[in-house]
């Protein structure tokens, strides 16, 4: 079985100092939740398009915000593990659609989902899964935009100190998609 | 993201073309420098803007304000119409006493050459009846009318002649006046700036040289665009928000603040005028982040511009967000929060304060709580967010699965649609999976 060492040894990072180094990262087939992505199993669709990982893993997710990403990886002796992410434009048929792959360990295998940063590692047993991402709303608009300035006599000064309404980018999606 | 805090001594000693492999990231940092301009900047500055009015074949006014931040901006726009009307003054005194008395009586000569054609016209009617048949009146009529109404035709065309050829001798001498008395005010419109954006955008491409003009790196343009798509909402946000806020005058609409088009490309933002041009120098330091290739301006350390004048004015921002000073603060009040009438400044403000020390402060009301499966005994809370919000949606407090660097659990809390009464429900929304399937959930970390 995998420890935190030589889980995160697989992508060339040190255990944090906040993690035991030696805990050990169980196998489990159950639903299992890493930071923002959830591991579930799933009957998977007929026709999803299956890579055996390499040994080197794979980036799952990167975290544009933290700079942190999970790397999904082959466990020991476990060459036969299969990943087939799901294409941004057809997640679920959903705009912008929460899963971001499935994953394929055969029987007497195993596979590791590995975090860059504080979530250490998570083990996955045999069986078929769905990884998923997390949603969260937004803070709705305001009725009322922004502070009108004083009225003020032609020529005088009138600075209003008031924020105004800055939005540099349009969100046309009413959820973010969040990734640690 | 990356965080770039920029602060300068000035522009001169800057390269002038930069190298075509620069990445686009590298030109815009390079573009997004600030200081104190020298006098050489200022000379560049204005050669580079007079060049754009002559572009599109207005005539350059030399009238230039300069001013030090986006608030000295409002005010000069604000009292715009004052300063063109005292700068045309100040021209027509420097025109002269002669063709300013030329000017103020070509509309009484206009006026008195179409009284004196009417008289001129009634003077030959009488005369011709007279002089032809003794009296106002002939015996027939006829005859008299037609040839009245010939010399009418022919008396009022010598007068029209005679006034056109006087008005042109004297409007060759008075037009400098005459066109200064004609006031236009109105900031420049989209054909200044479409134009002006053909002649700014190959210039300002610091990676051009000149003796390649002919052979365009397409590559080098497209970067190139991209860059200054990037800083477009940068300028806006530095220079037109402050103004817009300020309520300038009915007749004057601010369209567009542009950098200007020298080739070292400073922050210089200028709003154009027909007889006024205001331009406004760069910041003392400006902060900024970039995610997902956009450039914001940000600091969570203390204000994220910081402007050269007198008042020593400063501005904060917080993720592309301007925030007022008094919710900047760490010890930011709720009060004042709810208060504040743009979202978008509340949400920043909140992130940055932590959802957590949010719903203490607030007192939120608990609809709900539940153990988060697969994290011990740690709980999942709901809260209703208070109606100062104007929002129905409802919070979501979680600890996270994993200790953080300091070793402690951090909270964190998440907003979920208004009709979960179930935390767990709530979170499984927030995954999309069945609500059973993540009660079954064996391990967080």
């Amino acid at each position: 079985m995998h420890t935190y060492t030589s889980a995160l040894s697989l992508i060339g990072v040190a255990v944090p100092p906040h993690l035991q180094a030696d805990a050990d990262v169980p196998i489990l087939c159950t639903p299992q939740a890493q930071g923002d992505l959830l591991i579930f199993p799933v009957t998977p669709p007929p026709d999803l398009n299956w890579e055996e990982l390499s040994g080197s893993g794979i980036q799952v997710i990167h975290g544009e915000a933290t700079g942190n990403t999970h790397w999904l990886h082959p466990g020991f002796d476990s060459p036969g593990v299969c990943w087939s992410p799901v294409d941004p434009e057809n997640r679920l048929g959903r705009e912008r659609g929460l899963a971001l792959g499935h994953v394929r360990v055969p029987a007497g295998q195993s596979a590791l989902l590995i975090h860059t940063d504080e979530h250490g590692a998570n083990g996955i047993g045999p069986g078929t899964y769905a990884i998923h991402g997390k949603r969260q709303l937004r803070l709705a608009t305001a009725q009322q935009d922004g502070v009108r300035a004083p009225r003020h006599a032609p020529g005088s000064v009138a600075v209003s100190r008031a924020a105004p309404r800055v939005s540099l980018f349009e969100r046309t999606a009413s959820w973010d998609f969040v990734v640690d | 993201m990356s965080s770039t805090g920029l602060s300068g001594t000035g522009l001169s000693n800057r390269p002038t073309v930069l190298d075509p492999s620069a990445s686009t990231d590298a030109w815009i940092v390079e573009n997004l420098d600030c200081g104190v301009l020298t006098e050489v900047d200022r000379g560049r500055i204005f050669d580079g803007i007079q060049r754009c009015y002559r572009a599109t074949d207005l005539p350059w006014h030399d009238h230039v304000v300069w001013v030090r931040s986006p608030q000295e901006l409002a005010s000069v726009v604000a009292s715009s119409r004052k300063l063109i009307h005292r700068w045309h003054r100040q021209r027509v005194r420097r025109a002269g006493r002669v063709p300013r008395l030329l000017t103020l009586g070509r509309w009484a000569a206009w006026i008195g050459l179409r009284v004196l054609a009417v008289l001129a016209a009634v003077a030959v009617l009488v005369a011709i009846s007279w002089f032809w048949f003794g009296s106002l009146t002939g015996p027939n009529h006829s005859p008299i009318g037609a040839l009245a109404y010939l010399g009418f035709i022919a008396s009022w065309s010598m007068v029209h002649v005679v006034g056109h050829v006087t008005l042109w001798a004297w409007r060759s001498t008075v037009d400098r006046v005459d066109a200064a008395r004609n006031l236009k005010y109105r900031i420049i419109q989209p054909r200044f700036v479409q134009e002006t954006r053909r002649l700014l955008m190959p210039a300002a491409d610091p990676r051009r040289r000149p003796e390649s003009d002919s052979g365009v790196d397409a590559e080098a343009d497209s970067q190139a665009d991209e860059a200054l798509a990037a800083l477009a909402p940068i300028w806006y946000t530095l220079w037109l928000a402050p103004v817009r806020s300020a309520r300038p005058p009915a007749e004057v609409s601010v369209r567009e603040a542009m950098a200007c088009a020298i080739p070292a490309r400073p922050m210089v933002g200028w709003i154009a005028y027909r007889s006024l041009t205001i331009v406004c120098e760069p910041p003392l330091e400006l902060h900024t982040e970039q995610v997902a290739g956009a450039i914001r301006l940000h600091n969570a350390a203390g204000p994220a511009v910081v402007w050269a004048d007198a008042a020593g004015s400063v501005d904060y921002y917080l993720h592309g967000v301007r925030v007022p000073e008094h919710l900047y603060r760490e010890d930011v009040r709720v009060d004042d929060l709810h208060r504040e009438q743009n979202s978008e400044v509340r949400r920043v403000v909140i992130e940055r304060l932590g959802w957590p020390k949010y719903i203490e402060q607030a007192g939120l009301r608990l609809v709900a709580s539940a153990v988060d499966p697969g994290n011990g005994e740690r709980e999942l809370k709901l809260y209703d967010l208070p109606k100062e919000l104007r929002d129905t949606k409802r919070l979501l407090l979680m600890v996270n699965g994993s200790p953080d660097h300091s070793g402690r659990q951090r909270q964190y809390a998440e907003l979920v649609p208004a009709g979960f009464d179930d935390p767990i429900a709530a979170v499984a929304w927030q995954y999309d999976c069945p609500v059973e399937v993540y009660r079954q959930l064996a391990r967080r970390t």
